[in-house]
This record gives C-alpha cells, sequence and structure tokens, in this order.
C-alpha cells in the first residue's frame, strides 16, 4: 500500500475509519471504530466488530444497516468500496430479527421475532410457519392505524399479550404434530394457550364495545385500510419499522387455496376470524336473511368452541336424516340435553312436547292465539286441547316434511313466533307457534347448523362469506385518465371494477385473464393497464399509494398461478416479479 | 349399559332381520327356485293372510325360528360389511375382536359372503329343529365374553354402528318403486319402473340404453304441470320418486325425455352468464365467443374454488302479484342467498334489500304461455313454487323477464345458486357419459346390439328386473281378479324371459295392459305405482288427511322389496342375470297386487286406484285399523305414525313374547 501525503504533510494509507453503532438505530448507542480499507469484506467488518464488543454473545442473527441508504449489508463477501460506503456512514450493527407485536385477524395481540432484513414476503412466511398457517402468500402485515390521542383517557383494559418470542423454529423443516399441535407450541403452557388462541374461534366481541367500534361509512372509508399495507419486496427496516411496533396480519388476498379443516386449524380459524369482524364491521355488506345465517353459524360455532368440542362431528343420525333437517334440529334444541346415550340417539325417535300458542290464520278469525298441547315427532306435530288429552285424537295433525320454518323473532319486543308454512298440493298453509325465548336455538335450528362441526361450520362461515357478491374487494380511489372526478376502483382476485364513489354503482369490469399487460409510472404514479382487443385503461391513485395496486393486480396473478400439484412450494421470484415493480430509490 | 343396551341391540337386528324376511316371504315367494328360503314356512303364513299384522300374530313359534334363521343370515352379510369397514378404518386390534363376538351368528356368519342366499337356508335347516334357543337368542350375549374389552366405549360404538346398520337395513326395506311413463319426443311412450333411490341420472341411463339415442348431455327428463303450466328439467342428481310423490294421484303431469339445450347451457358458454357486463350497454354483444381455454379457466374460477360463483344478475323483472292477475315491475338482485328487490325509496345496497324468495324449498320452473293465461307483459317467465304446490297458489311465484336472454338467465342463475357444485358435477358425469357412449357407438359394439354387451346397462338391470319378477307371483296369489290377471301376464312374461332379448318391446306393453284396466284414469301415476310400496298406510291415510301425496314419504310403509335384497346380495339368482332391463316392466302389475296384499285390514279392492282413494276413510282417518286380534298391544300409540309403527312394534312384540317364552 503505497504511502501518500495529504496537503498538510500526514502520511496516509488508504484505510479510514469506520464507526459502527451497536444495537438498533439509537442515536446513543454504544458504538466502534474500525480501521477499514475500501476493500475490506464485509464479513471482515463484522468479526472485528465483534471483536471490540468483546462481549461473548451469539451474533449469529446481527447484520449491519446502512441508515443513510435504508438498506442492509448482507452480501458479506461484498467490499465497502462495492457497497459504496465510506466513513460518513451511519451503520447499526444490529439483530436481524426483532419482537413485534401482531394484531391477528381474530384481534388478539401476540409477540414475537420477525425478520427486519428479508423482504416482506419471507418474512411473512416464516411468520405463517411460525403460527401455523399454510399459504402465506395470502397473507401480509398493514401498519397499525395511528390512535388518536384523545382517547387515551379512556383507559383501555389490559390486554393479554401473548408470547412467542422465545420460540425458534427449525428453519426449513415443516413443524411435527405433537399432541395435537405443531411440536414447537407444546414446549410451555404459555404457548400451548397461544395455540389455542391461535386455532379456536374466539368469543364473539362484547356487545357494546363492537358499537363503539367505528364503521365504514362509505365506500371512501372503505378505502383507508388499504392505503396502510407494508411493502412485500422491502423488508420491515426499509419501511420504517422498529422493534416493538405493532402490525397487523391480515389475510390480504381473497383467494384461499386449498382450505382444508383437516390441516388448517390456525388458518381456518383466522380465516373465519377475519371474515366475522368483516361482517361485524359492515366492511362487507350483507342482507339481513344472510346476517341470520352468520349469526347462525358464529353462535353455533362459538357453542362448540366453548364447550371444547372442538373434534371432528358426531355423524349425522342416519335414521333420522330423512327427516326435515331444520325441524329436526329444533326439536333437539327444544329438547335440550337429551340422553347422552350413544344408542337412545340412534334410536329412539326424539319427542317434544309443551305447551305452545298456537295461531292459524284464516279469513274472518278473530281469534288468537290459543294455547295448546303441541307433541312433535318424526315429521309430525300434533296438538291437543291439553295435555291429558294427549295420547287421543288430536284437533289437529300435521306432517311438516318439506315445510318452512321461519322465526319471527324479535327480542326487544319479547316476540319469539316460528311460523310454519306447510305445504300442500294446494298451496302453503300458516301456522304460528309462540315460544319462549329461543332465540339463539331458533337461528340456529333456522339455519340447519346444529349438525356441524366446529371446522365445518367455520368453513361454512367463510363459504356464505365468500358467496356475498361485495366480498374480496378491495377498494382504491383513483382518477381514471381523461376523467374529471374521483372515481374507486375495486380490486377482486379475478377483476378490476370502475365503481362510482357517490353512487356505489359498478360502472365497468376488467377481468385479469383479459389482461395483457400492466404497467406503473411512478413519476406520476399512474398505472396503466392493456387488456386484450386493444383496451388500455390508465388511473392514478389517490388513496393509496400506486404502488400498493400494483402489488394487488401481480399478488392475484401471481396466486392464479398456483397449481395444486406444486402443493405449498412458493415461486416467490416470481411474486417479487410480478408484486416488486421498478420503484426508483 | 347393562342388558338393556344388548337387549334392544339384538331386538334391532332381529327386528330388522324380520322386516327382510317378511317382505322377501310376501313379495317374493314364487322366486326362482335358487332362492333358498325355506319354501314351507313361508307359504304358510304369507299367502293367505290379509294383512300383516294378522300374519304376524299367526306366526308360531317356529316360524318365528324360521324367520331369526333368516335374518342372521342377512343380518350377518351386513355386519361382516361393518366390520371390514372398521378393520379399514383402522381401529385398534380389539375392535374387531368385540364385533365378532356380537354378530349373532359367529363364526359362520362371516363365513357367507357372497353365497348368502345357500348359507342362510343350510343354516336355517339346521337350527330349525331346535325353536327356542337358536343362535340368535345365544349371541346377544357374548359382547363382552370373549375379552372382557373394558371398553366399554368401543363397545357401544360399535353397537352403534351395528344399529345403524340396521337401520339402514330398514331403510333400504322400504324401498318404493313407480311406474313412470315417459313422453319420448317422438310422441312415443315408455314405461319405467323406476325405484326410489334412482336418481334423475340413472333414469337416464336407463332411457339412453333404450333409445340408441346419442347420449348427448343435453338430454334430460323434464317435467310438466300440464294444469299450471310450467315445466322444468329434472337435474341429474334428483331422486325422481321424490319428485314424482309430490305429484297428485289425479295428476296431469308428465315427464318427458327430451334434449334442452338449456340444462348445461352455462358449461358450455359460461360467459354468457358470467361476462354478462353490469354496464348494460355493453351487454348488448349477446354471445360473445370465447375459447376453449378461457371458458374452462372461468368454469374453474367458478365453480371450483372453496365456494361457487353464482353469476352478477339483476335487473327489472315483472311479479305477478299474490293471487290477482296484475304485475309489477320491481328491481331484482341474485345473489347465493336467494332473490332480492329494491323496495321503493331505497337503494341497491345490501342492507336495504328485501328479500323475496330463498331456494332452499322452491325449484324453479319455466312459465308456459303466462301470457295467455296470467296476462304476463310478456312469454319469458319463470316460476318458482314449493315443488309439494300443485294447484294455484298465492303461494306460486311469477316472475316475467323482457327478453328469452334474460329468462335463461335468471333460471341458469338460480339453479346455480340453489345447487351450486353439483350442478357442474351433475354436468360431468353427463359429458362422462356422453363419451362412454361416443365410444362405444364408435366401436360399433353398443347402442345396436340386443346381445346388450357387458356395458353400461348394469345399473338399470339389476334394480328392475329381478325384483319385479319376484314380485309378480305372490301378489297375484293374494289379491284379486284383476291382480290375477296382471300376474298372468307377468309370469307370461316371466317365462318368456329368458329367450327375450333386451329391447323386447313387447315386455313393457303388456305391463300396461293390467294397468290400463284399471278403473281410474290417472294416466302416468297409477295408484298402484304409488303404492308400490307394500305398505298400506299411506292409503288409508291419504284420503283422511286430505293429503293424497304426503303419506308416501314420510310413512314408511314396511316394504316388501325384494329389490333390495338384490343390491346386495351378489348376484341375483342365475336365471336372473339375463334379466334385460326391458324386463323392468313386468313389475308394475305386480305392485298393484303387492299393495294391495299386504295392506293391513281390507284388502284393497281389486280396482284400487284413485276414486277409492278419496273415500276409504270408512277405516279410520289417520289410524290404521288395529288388527284384531292383537290386543295385546294397546294400539300403538302414534296415531300418526301409522302402518309401520304399528307393524313395526307388533314384530318386537312377537319377539318379545318369544323370547319371554324361552326365558
Amino acid at each position: 500500500m503505497a504511502g501518500m501525503k495529504t496537503a498538510t504533510g500526514d502520511y496516509i494509507d488508504s484505510s479510514w475509519e469506520l464507526r459502527v453503532f451497536v444495537g438498533e438505530e439509537d442515536p446513543e448507542a454504544e458504538s466502534v471504530t474500525l480501521r477499514v480499507t475500501g476493500e475490506s469484506h464485509i464479513g471482515g467488518v463484522l468479526l472485528k466488530v465483534v471483536e471490540e464488543i468483546k462481549r461473548k454473545q451469539d451474533w449469529s442473527d446481527h447484520a449491519i444497516w446502512w441508515e443513510q441508504k435504508r438498506q442492509w449489508l448482507l452480501q458479506t463477501h461484498w467490499t465497502l468500496d462495492k457497497y459504496g460506503i465510506l466513513a460518513d456512514a451511519r451503520l447499526f450493527f444490529g439483530p436481524q430479527h426483532r419482537p413485534i407485536i401482531l394484531r391477528l385477524p381474530n384481534r388478539r395481540a401476540l409477540r414475537l421475532r420477525a425478520s427486519f432484513s428479508q423482504p416482506l414476503f419471507q418474512a411473512v412466511a416464516a411468520i405463517c410457519r411460525l403460527l401455523s398457517i399454510r399459504h402465506p402468500e395470502e397473507l401480509s402485515l398493514l401498519r397499525a392505524p395511528e390512535k388518536k390521542e384523545k382517547k387515551k383517557k379512556e383507559k383501555e383494559p389490559e390486554e393479554e399479550l401473548y408470547d412467542l418470542t422465545k420460540v425458534v423454529l427449525a428453519g426449513g423443516v415443516a413443524p411435527a404434530l405433537f399432541r395435537g399441535m405443531p411440536a414447537h407450541f407444546s414446549d410451555s403452557a404459555q404457548t400451548e394457550a397461544c395455540y389455542h388462541m391461535l386455532s379456536r374461534p374466539q368469543p364473539p366481541p362484547d356487545p357494546l364495545l363492537l358499537q363503539r367500534l367505528p364503521r365504514p361509512s362509505s365506500l371512501l372509508d372503505k378505502t383507508q385500510l388499504h392505503s396502510r399495507w407494508l411493502d412485500s419486496s422491502r423488508c420491515l427496516m426499509q419501511q420504517g419499522i422498529k422493534a416493538g411496533d405493532m402490525l397487523w396480519l391480515r389475510f390480504k388476498y381473497y383467494s384461499f387455496f386449498d382450505l382444508d379443516p383437516k390441516t388448517d386449524p390456525v388458518r381456518l380459524t383466522q380465516l373465519y376470524e377475519q371474515a366475522r369482524w368483516d361482517l361485524l364491521l359492515e366492511e362487507t355488506d350483507c342482507t339481513e336473511e344472510e346476517m341470520m345465517v352468520f349469526a347462525a353459524l358464529q353462535y353455533h360455532i362459538n357453542k362448540l368452541s366453548q364447550s371444547g368440542e372442538v373434534g371432528e362431528p358426531t355423524g349425522t343420525d342416519p335414521g333420522l336424516d330423512d327427516l326435515d333437517a331444520a325441524l329436526n334440529n329444533l326439536e333437539v334444541k327444544l329438547e335440550g340435553s337429551a340422553s347422552t346415550d350413544v344408542l337412545d340417539n340412534l334410536t329412539t325417535i326424539p319427542e317434544l312436547k309443551d305447551h305452545l300458542r298456537i295461531f292459524r290464520p284464516r279469513k274472518l278469525t278473530l281469534k288468537g292465539y290459543r294455547q295448546h298441547w303441541v307433541v312433535f315427532k318424526e315429521t309430525t306435530l300434533s296438538y291437543y286441547k291439553s295435555q291429558d288429552e294427549a295420547p287421543g285424537d288430536p284437533i289437529q295433525q300435521l306432517n311438516l316434511k318439506g315445510c318452512e320454518v321461519v322465526p319471527d323473532v324479535n327480542v326487544a319486543g319479547q316476540k319469539f313466533y316460528i311460523k310454519l308454512l306447510v305445504p300442500s298440493p294446494e298451496g302453503m298453509s300458516e301456522i304460528y307457534l309462540r315460544c319462549q325465548d329461543l332465540t339463539p336455538r331458533i337461528l340456529e335450528a333456522h339455519q340447519n347448523v346444529a349438525q356441524l362441526s366446529l371446522s365445518e361450520a367455520q368453513l361454512r362461515f367463510i363459504q356464505a362469506w365468500q358467496s356475498l357478491p361485495d366480498f374480496g374487494i378491495s377498494y382504491v380511489v383513483v382518477r381514471f385518465k381523461g376523467s374529471r372526478k374521483d372515481e374507486i376502483l375495486g380490486i377482486a382476485n379475478n377483476r378490476l371494477i370502475r365503481i362510482d364513489l357517490a353512487v356505489g354503482d359498478m360502472v365497468k369490469t376488467w377481468r385479469f385473464s383479459n389482461m395483457r399487460q400492466w404497467n406503473v409510472n411512478w413519476d406520476i404514479r399512474q398505472v396503466a393497464i392493456e387488456f386484450d382487443e386493444h383496451i388500455n385503461v390508465a388511473f392514478s391513485c389517490l388513496s393509496a399509494s400506486c404502488r400498493i395496486v400494483h402489488e394487488y393486480i401481480g399478488g392475484y396473478i401471481f396466486l392464479s398461478t398456483r397449481e395444486r400439484a406444486r402443493g405449498e412450494e412458493l415461486d416467490e421470484d416470481l411474486f417479487l416479479q410480478l408484486t416488486g415493480g421498478h420503484e426508483a430509490f | 349399559m347393562g342388558e338393556s343396551n344388548e337387549d334392544i341391540d339384538q331386538m334391532f337386528s332381529n327386528l330388522l332381520g324380520e322386516m327382510d324376511l317378511l317382505t322377501q316371504s310376501l313379495g317374493v315367494d314364487t322366486l326362482p327356485p335358487p332362492d333358498p328360503k325355506p319354501p314351507r314356512a313361508e307359504f304358510n303364513y304369507s299367502v293367505g293372510f290379509k294383512d300383516l299384522n294378522e300374519s304376524l300374530n299367526a306366526l308360531e313359534d317356529q316360524d318365528l325360528d324360521a324367520l331369526m334363521a333368516d335374518l342372521v343370515a342377512d343380518i350377518s352379510e351386513a355386519e361382516q360389511r361393518t366390520i371390514q369397514a372398521q378393520k379399514e378404518s383402522s381401529q385398534n386390534q380389539h375392535h374387531p375382536a368385540s364385533l365378532e363376538v356380537p354378530d349373532f351368528s359367529g363364526a359362520a356368519a362371516l363365513g357367507y359372503g357372497a353365497s348368502v342366499a345357500a348359507v342362510s337356508v343350510s343354516q336355517y335347516e339346521d337350527d330349525l329343529p331346535p325353536p327356542p334357543a337358536d343362535p340368535m337368542l345365544d349371541v346377544p350375549l357374548p359382547p363382552p365374553p370373549p375379552e372382557p374389552l373394558s371398553q366399554e366405549e368401543e363397545a357401544a360404538q360399535a353397537k352403534a354402528d351395528k344399529i345403524k346398520l340396521a337401520l339402514e337395513k330398514l331403510k333400504e326395506a322400504k324401498v318404493k318403486k313407480l311406474v313412470v311413463k315417459v313422453h319420448m319426443n317422438d310422441n312415443s311412450t315408455k314405461s319405467l319402473m323406476v325405484d326410489e333411490k334412482q336418481l334423475a341420472r340413472d333414469v337416464l341411463d336407463n332411457l339412453f340404453e333404450k333409445t340408441h339415442c346419442d347420449c348427448n348431455v343435453d338430454w334430460c327428463l323434464y317435467e310438466i304441470y300440464t294444469e299450471l303450466q310450467i315445466e322444468r328439467i329434472f337435474e341429474d342428481h334428483e331422486n325422481v320418486v321424490e319428485v314424482l310423490s309430490d305429484w297428485t294421484r289425479d295428476t296431469e303431469n308428465k315427464v318427458l325425455f327430451l334434449e334442452k339445450e338449456e340444462k348445461y347451457a352455462v358449461f358450455k358458454n359460461p360467459q354468457n352468464f358470467y361476462l354478462n357486463n353490469k354496464g348494460k350497454k355493453e351487454g348488448k354483444e349477446t354471445n360473445e365467443k370465447m375459447n376453449a381455454k378461457n371458458k374452462e379457466s372461468l368454469l374453474e374460477e367458478s365453480f371450483c374454488g372453496t365456494s361457487i360463483i353464482v353469476p352478477e344478475l339483476e335487473g327489472a323483472l315483472y311479479l305477478k302479484e299474490d293471487g290477482k292477475k296484475s304485475w309489477k315491475r320491481r328491481y331484482f338482485l341474485l345473489r347465493a342467498s336467494g332473490i332480492y328487490y329494491v323496495p321503493k325509496g331505497k337503494t341497491k345496497t345490501s342492507r336495504d334489500l328485501a328479500c323475496f324468495i330463498q331456494f332452499e324449498n322452491v325449484n324453479i320452473y319455466y312459465g308456459i304461455q303466462c301470457k295467455m293465461k296470467y296476462k304476463a307483459p310478456t312469454d319469458y317467465c319463470f316460476v318458482l313454487k314449493h315443488p309439494q304446490i300443485q294447484k294455484e297458489s298465492q303461494y306460486i311465484k311469477y316472475l316475467c323477464c323482457d327478453d328469452a336472454r334474460t329468462l335463461n338467465q335468471w333460471v341458469m342463475g338460480i339453479r346455480i345458486a340453489k345447487y351450486g357444485k353439483t350442478l357442474y358435477d351433475n354436468y360431468q358425469r353427463a359429458m362422462a357419459r356422453a363419451g362412454l357412449a361416443s365410444r362405444w357407438t364408435n366401436l360399433g359394439t353398443v347402442s345396436t346390439g340386443p346381445p346388450a354387451p357387458p356395458a353400461p346397462p348394469a345399473t338399470g338391470l339389476k334394480t328392475g328386473t329381478t325384483q319385479a319378477n319376484g314380485q309378480i307371483p305372490q301378489a297375484a296369489h293374494s289379491v284379486s281378479a284383476v291382480l290375477e290377471e296382471a300376474q298372468r301376464h307377468a309370469e307370461t312374461t316371466k317365462d318368456k324371459k329368458p329367450a327375450l332379448g333386451n329391447h323386447e318391446p313387447g315386455a313393457p306393453r303388456a305391463h300396461q295392459l293390467p294397468k290400463s284396466s284399471l278403473p281410474p284414469p290417472p294416466p302416468l301415476r297409477r295408484s298402484s305405482d304409488i303404492c308400490g310400496s307394500p305398505k298400506t298406510a299411506p292409503r288409508a291415510k291419504g284420503p283422511g288427511g286430505g293429503f293424497p301425496a304426503p303419506p308416501d314419504d314420510s310413512l314408511p310403509p314396511p316394504p316388501p322389496p325384494p329389490p333390495l335384497e338384490d343390491d346386495q346380495l351378489p348376484p341375483p339368482p342365475p336365471d336372473f342375470n339375463d334379466a334385460p332391463p326391458d324386463f323392468v316392466p313386468p313389475p308394475p302389475p305386480s305392485f298393484a297386487g303387492d299393495a294391495g296384499s299386504p295392506l293391513p285390514p281390507p284388502p284393497p279392492p281389486p280396482p284400487a286406484p284413485a276414486p277409492e282413494v278419496a273415500k276409504p276413510p270408512p277405516v279410520g282417518v289417520k289410524r290404521p285399523p288395529v288388527p284384531p286380534k292383537r290386543k295385546e298391544n294397546p294400539a300403538p300409540p302414534g296415531g300418526g305414525g301409522s302402518g309401520e309403527q304399528d307393524f313395526m312394534s307388533d314384530l318386537m312384540k312377537a319377539l318379545q313374547k318369544k323370547r319371554g317364552n324361552i326365558s
């Protein structure tokens, strides 16, 4: 190394001092100073840093973060020159995995260590592996919404924080099952509890609390959420996330591949939870009839989950399966806990008896409800003047097979009716039964869900959610090229939808399957898409960065390339290629 | 679970066995020689008795023993199956052991396999001598013995399984059959025997065999309500008997066999239903072309996901107002959960929508000539109604579209919402079937020949033929003139049988004759068909309740169905193997007979059908008459339960009585 003289006469070689802070970004962090040259490899630098620190510790997870460039120096064989690092670089020698708090789809909080150095896509995959969620490509992280200062006065109840920071997963290998859960959860009572939290549905939220939660009053409100998605191709550190920050884990792409109740308890449960909250907070609208279905399922799911009946279904009763299932359920429910004897269940025909008030609307009838002794057996409903006369001839007997059961319930009004529409060749005859407080049971019976196992019920819930017309649409405010007003772009798993912002009408739909290519002009934040038959669409993104829109489109296209044959193997490069873009930094 | 369970257990098995046997004896005794059944016993009790109860009462211990012996054979076979299933499901090893024990006939039972019939005979004979202590009784005890399996639960489970099985068997024993007259598109008709288990798909396959049509996916069974002027396509997965059971006795409804391109239109051109862009202006480019690959991916997307996608469909339709002839225009939307409309002054948002109808309890029909009949604005109408409704009613909903395309979209959309993935599965089966057919024709083998290659007909054959023949004779014996005539027909046909080619047209006709001679009119649905189930109850009840149809389904009449057995028993007796599908027809007449004979009280007057139905009530409206002799059983309670229950409880009583004697 030939010596050189500076103007001041100092001899210098090409070496210079490099200061490296130890720890996370913190102005007061301790630091070490090394003598390096432009030719020094990063690996050598790391070694020197560790030597200087003179502390025994496992440093294997540590790496150097270059603050100004917002970049990790992970290529250990690269030289400082190649990275372009000079003496003024602010470097931090810190762990690549740091704790964060995840707000899960079920709204519970969980602490774990996430990679701050890998692209988010990989970090999420690792998180999902830890949580035992397959197909991590469907999930991503969102920044937590900023809390309004005002509300700090109201002390929120201390919430339970689950902790998985100490759990280490052997890399690459799918966790084996142990005691009915992935082995890494079975280490301690805490982790076990955590697994239960993950894999079992939470009880329904307190209605009062629910009422206070904000819900979107317009399409515009629904666009807010989507401005918060993190970028899949960059790491957490690059996106300004700090250790201890809270992030939301959510299913981002509404295209759920190979959902299997048997192998996916956590995935299924979290998806169910996301669906449930989506409906409760009215992010996705549904009709009253549909809400009844959801309510019934939620009730049923909660019941099973509370009672610990997590296992698989008891199976339907073969002897009764040709009965009208709804009535059957109603019957079982009303009967309450009947004998638990398997044999009894199989062989006895359940019979339901009670005093009920009955009303049969007829023309010119002034009579109201009349109390009767009602016996319901198999598919026949018979009613008598009184209980004493029960063995004798009933006043009337109705075969309820194929009849419609319509619960007519108004809790506030203390009204609990069951309307029966009994079919006959001439039409339907209506009968009203007035009951006690049976709301949930009616709901459950009505929706025919009583026989479902926990996972079946969750799956049914998810399916019903997926069947809603507004399901799985992510909204962004955009301005179409050539248009003078803001509009909404809806992004679904198979199409883009142009929506009138004011009215909410769908104006136009473009399917991904007809898409030729799309481009992003990062400078003017514009996305341009070309469809078959030379249809061109361009818009600029207003409510979210165009990178989010770009990633949504690329992500859905990526997801549509998945094939059953490949199983869970992921073509990460393809994903990053489709979603990464060339944004200039 | 002490003795009581075992008791129940046993009783059930007994019962079930007896059911089978009884039905056999009632319906089958003339069965071909191969039938091992101890002829003696059967003749003794089955023939002359007017009703089951009576015959039961008359059973002597000996007979009972015979019943049981038979039962044993039957059950053991069934159980063997369960055991196997359980083994497969890899239960622990104790399990099979414990199971075997309870098997009534023990080791012997296991050996049965295919030769059930034969085995049962011998066993039967062996057992006969010592009436009381026959296998059955001893066996039930075993459950615990061999190894005192502490696994009570398992034992219970095993028991439960057995009972399930028993229940299944019971159910099978009730197989109901109808003779269905199907109108072909050349105005001819074909009569088919359709049993309770057959789906429209099976019936179509059967018809394919008979008609040598090209088997393409458009062929369908088509239901026409002449009076209501509505019609619809049977979905391939629908149970035909169940659908027809909703028809009234005097119905003029018809079943057709024809091609309807609407049937699977969505799978051929999904874009017409799924890409109907909402921008109404663009919607006008009708029938856009789409390449096969895109169609496939569109279908995959719509039908193969976690949940299917219902086409987005909305627009103004005319709704016929309840009970009036006026039509009101409303904005309707189709959702997976039903049809909704936008109430006056409201918006299209989900929360504001009012539910017009949900699909669970209704079928969708095309309305025919509604313009004329109901003053509809156009003739493009569809109708939603509960399948049981057969007359005009305010509960039938009529909707009217502006054009044919819209109509087809709505009808298809509703079918997709109602049936979901099943529709796609049906289509794929139909495709497979069509493919198979074309392959066959290419080979030149099938469609032509009477030689009836090994091919497809299989199902049809099995169900139809054998039983039919079996039943015929007996029925004839027990009933009156008409029936006898029928029987004669049947027998003749039967005799000829071996000689007949597969497609012998003569046979079916012959059968029809007896029927037509029956007084009442019902063209399609003979009452006798309906009563195919031996069960009497339906009759008695039907009239009383004023609901003619219902009785059939819920009250499971103890059917005599030899059919079941055929399914289960390996290959039917040798003779039958040859029996061609066409043979099916013979049965009808027999049925009429059957229905009559086993019936409890008054042997149904020969010319049973409709007219009678209306009046018979004398007997007692809802309750089947209590068998005279049987006073010990205070008329089985379930007034409603009716015939079957009575019969069952009688069986039980008989058994109990017997058991009592023994012990």
